[in-house]
């Protein structure tokens, strides 16, 4: 990123210089996490997706801490690692993970509603924990993992 | 809020201080610490380019303690994202124009 402070940077110069600010930020935003942290993340989304099987407010009381539990994980292992406190996520960068999740519950509901086949939360379960897996595993691999 | 105009900003346009804005972007706060490690610079140099975007008013410095040791934070301001994020779109607006 060698751009002069007396003039205006040519346009390679601004290329490099936006890719090492890109890398800059991903190095705080995106910190070496553990792979555990995807298996565990990988078991709470199956377990939210499964407990729609349960009646309304069982599946409340299952998801709960569920939630919980993850949220106070990524707020250890992601959030605030040694040295940075309140890394910030894109949205953009999550939108495939949420596009998939999101989806895969919405098809959920609607065969469930309009078929009545319980069974389909089961496959969606498989989607949503996969999901995470490859996910954690292609973090793995761009970000590095922690210990 | 408005999108930040595009406009280089003499104090951030420094490679060190341009760097180390990008990464106070990213988070609420950045350790001193942590700073140093990931752009491979001293104390004094980081101190040094750390002054300059303190005395400009973006970044501020708070010292706090964080598993038993004495640490000092840095957030970027709310001026300091604007340069930054300002001079992060003058860059964009070179390469596009290149790109057009």
């Amino acid at each position: 990123m060698e751009t002069s402070s007396d003039r205006t940077p040519s346009p390679q110069e601004a290329r490099d210089a936006l890719a090492q600010l890109a890398r800059d930020e991903d190095a705080v935003r995106y910190p070496p996490i553990p792979r555990w942290f995807f298996l565990v993340g990988a078991a709470v989304v199956a377990g939210v997706t499964l407990a729609q099987l349960l009646p309304p407010r069982t599946a409340g009381i299952v998801v709960l801490p569920l939630v919980v539990l993850m949220a106070l994980l990524a707020h250890r292992y992601w959030f605030n690692t040694d040295g940075v406190s309140g890394a910030s996520v894109k949205v953009g960068d999550m939108a495939a993970y949420l596009t998939v999740f999101l989806g895969t519950f919405g098809i959920g509901w609607l065969v469930e509603a309009t078929t009545d086949a319980w069974w389909i939360w089961f496959p969606c379960a498989a989607v949503t924990a996969t999901t995470v897996l490859v996910t954690g595993e292609r973090y793995v691999r761009e970000f590095g993992h922690a210990r | 809020m408005p999108a930040d105009a595009p406009a280089f900003d003499e104090i951030v346009h420094a490679p060190h201080r341009l760097r180390i804005c990008a990464m106070l972007s990213a988070a609420q706060k950045v350790e001193f610490g942590a700073l140093q490690e990931k752009l491979g610079l001293s104390k004094s140099a980081l101190s040094k380019q750390l002054s300059q975007l303190v005395d400009a008013g973006y970044v501020t410095q708070e010292k706090g303690v964080r598993d038993a040791r004495s640490r000092l934070w840095l957030a970027l301001t709310a001026e300091g994202k604007h340069a930054y994020r300002g001079h992060v779109r003058a860059l964009q607006e070179i390469v596009a124009a290149d790109g057009a």
